[in-house]
């Protein structure tokens, strides 16, 4: 089984694509709501804006970061800060994970996730541009990430002991254990769509080098794709969906009089 | 609570100081005609009719075979301030398929409800009472009086653009008292009336649809808005409510532009878009789009008949499965229960039954549908008539 297979299916088995979809579908809907082009928004914030909300619903379904638990507290302990921020249907769709089946594991100070062995990291990329993504240019811990070791596909021949050369020392990248990928997404600043794909990334010398081992898109949606919500015809509405949670109404306790019986005068 | 201790002495009190009103309520919330009850306590119907128009006054153990018939404490039947309260008649929704029997329940039901409002509203306080008025003459037909009515009132209580963002709890801000109907009353839907000064909506717990159960309430605001005044009417005023409830929902001046003109292509879509966004079902969307002009009668008619080929007359596909609970009694209980007031002696005082007041005082109409297990001191009384479901039939 190549790796792909089998890590997509790791994946898809733990519900961590449902999770993807999930938050594919939250996020995108927010950043295409809070776009702004006339304001001067760019790629740039997308890029940002995406980021964070991201990371923001991934951490709120796995009690990671921002969301995370102490050890001793019920998984449903402070559900009211998980439902703040995100729309009622989104938090009525959201997966929950059981705290710890899916843990941060940073890398550099950039947020990644882990299920088991298997890490993954963020990553923007202008959509319809998979392909040409050059990690060297977007960070260092991405560049990293992409010279990770991999036998999958590039296993020589020859190991280079039967040159009589000096091996290479294998790289690690921290202390790890497992293997670490990247979750990439984009969003079309101009009709609204979205991406998300999985993959190994793979070291680049050069440009016009391949970015990836393997890549799988594991999310897409938005107008023109099934998997849409905002569409380009869907206007803006006003005011704000309503939601059947609210705070209970102002009840008081009438004001006692010195016997500490209520007085029942109403006043 | 202890059902079976009652002191000769308050008995006794009891027979002296009968307030007929009082055996009418338990009568009719437990479902009986005045000669069911009259066999079930070996007497005539006539002394019944005495008893509850405070002509005779009965005996201290027919009024201990009363209260054991009926579920209810003797002192029950004692006047108390909270009895004195003017209870107005119920706006119910079609009066043709329900029973007088039914309509009496659902009306003792109301006034209950009130009288435990009254009761708690000594020692807690509930938002004050705002309800605007906005008086329509509930048999005449009115070109724009409802929308007028809506409009003003949602400038006059200030809601702000857009979709009412929960609608039980506006309602309870302006001082109304929202609970769940009991199981057995389920046949009506939701209704208005006022004990006191106090407006009450009750909803029916069966109905479990978020959207619907928002229109449902902004339509008994309508009545208490524009019918406070005047008899329960038929079609007109049902008709003034609906229309009352489609432009406090959504406005036209807000939707208008947003609704789709037939159903083909996009027009579905845009009809769950704007049914999450707005809170209310795809039908009453279609209604709107029909009686604003933006649809055609042929279109409208095209629509619903898919609406029905789909199963969703009975049951629309919507992102929202919760549906809007009532705060303002459950509330009133916790601060009281908090301040070590305890309610079940704050009910036994005036001898209601303590299943009755956790039906009023539930959140939610899941607790009300579990709380039909709970077992009944008499198959003939309250507690079993009002948790009764509806299929279980009455006693004979």
């Amino acid at each position: 089984m190549s790796e792909e297979t089998e890590k997509i299916e790791q994946l898809e088995s733990a519900g961590v694509l449902s999770l993807f979809r999930w938050a594919g579908a939250s996020v995108f809907v927010r950043v295409g709501q809070d776009y702004d082009e006339a304001a001067g928004h760019g790629q740039q914030v997308v890029g940002m804006l995406s980021y964070t909300y991201l990371r923001d619903r991934l951490e709120r379904a796995t009690s990671c970061g921002r969301f995370a638990l102490p050890y001793d507290a019920a998984p449903d302990s402070g559900i009211d800060m998980l439902r703040d921020g995100i729309t009622p249907d989104d938090f009525a769709r959201m997966p929950r994970f059981e705290p710890g089946a899916i843990v941060r594991r940073d890398l550099n100070g950039s947020p990644a996730w882990a299920l088991g062995d298997c890490r993954w990291v963020l990553q923007s990329f202008e959509y319809g541009r998979v392909d040409h993504i050059y990690w060297p240019e977007k960070s260092d811990t991405k560049a990293q990430v992409s010279r990770q070791p991999f036998e999958g596909i590039d296993t020589p021949l020859f190991e280079v002991e039967e040159f009589g050369l000096e091996s290479v020392p294998v790289v690690t990248i921290d202390s790890f254990g497992g293997d670490t990928f990247v979750l990439a997404h984009a969003f079309n600043r101009e009709t609204g769509a979205y991406e998300m794909y999985f993959g190994r990334s793979r070291p680049q010398e050069h440009r016009n080098d391949p970015s990836w081992y393997w890549r799988r898109r594991v999310v897409s949606g938005g107008p023109g794709t099934t998997g849409g919500i905002r569409r380009p015809d869907q206007p803006v509405l006003p005011g704000a969906p309503p939601t059947p949670i609210a705070p209970d109404v102002d009840v008081r306790l009438r004001s006692r009089d010195a016997d500490g019986v209520a007085d029942g005068t109403g006043d | 609570m202890d059902r079976t201790t009652r002191p000769a002495g308050r008995l006794s009190g009891v027979s002296a100081a009968f307030d007929g009103t009082r055996l009418t309520l338990a009568r009719h919330l437990a479902g009986l005609k005045k000669i069911q009850l009259a066999q079930l306590i070996e007497m005539t119907p006539a002394s019944v009719t005495a008893w509850e128009n405070n002509s005779k006054k009965p005996t201290a153990t027919n009024v201990a075979k009363l209260a054991l018939a009926l579920e209810v404490e003797p002192q029950f039947f004692a006047p108390g301030s909270e009895a004195d309260a003017v209870v107005s008649a119920p706006h119910f929704r079609s009066l043709r398929s329900t029973t007088q029997t039914a309509q009496d329940k659902a009306r003792a039901y109301g006034t209950l409800v009130g009288q435990i409002g009254i009761l708690l509203e000594k020692s807690v306080e509930f938002p004050p009472l705002n309800v605007p008025s906005v008086p329509l003459s509930p048999t005449e037909l009115s070109p724009e009086g409802p929308e007028e009515a809506a409009r003003r009132t949602r400038s006059q209580i200030g809601v702000p653009e857009g979709p009412i963002a929960n609608m039980i709890r506006l309602v309870e801000g302006l001082g109304v008292l929202v609970v769940f109907s009991a199981p057995d009353t389920a046949s009506i839907d939701a209704f208005s009336m006022e004990v006191g000064s106090r407006p009450i909506i009750v909803l029916n717990p069966n109905k479990n649809d978020y959207y619907r159960q928002r229109f449902d309430v902004a339509h008994e605001l309508g009545h208490l808005i524009m019918h406070a005044d005047s008899e329960p009417g038929g079609k007109i005023a049902e008709d003034q409510a609906n229309r009352f409830a489609a432009e406090f929902l959504m406005p036209a001046e807000e939707i208008e532009q947003y609704l789709p003109r037939t159903t083909t292509e996009r027009g579905w879509d845009r009809l769950r878009q704007l049914k999450e966004h707005w809170g209310v079902s795809m039908q009453a969307l279609l209604f709107r789009a029909r009686a604003l002009g933006r649809m055609s009668d042929v279109s409208y008619r095209n629509a619903m008949m898919r609406v029905s080929a789909n199963g969703w007359r009975r049951a629309e596909p919507g992102n929202v499965a919760v549906v809007e609970m009532p705060s303002l009694i459950p509330r009133a209980v916790e601060v009281l229960e908090a301040a070590h007031v305890s309610v079940a002696d704050l009910v036994r005082g005036p001898g209601l039954p303590m299943p009755v007041l956790e039906l009023v005082a539930s959140r939610t109409p899941n607790h009300v549908q579990a709380m039909r297990e709970t077992p009944a001191a008499s198959p003939s009384g309250v507690v079993a008539a009002l948790f009764r479901t509806e299929d279980a039939g009455a006693p004979d």
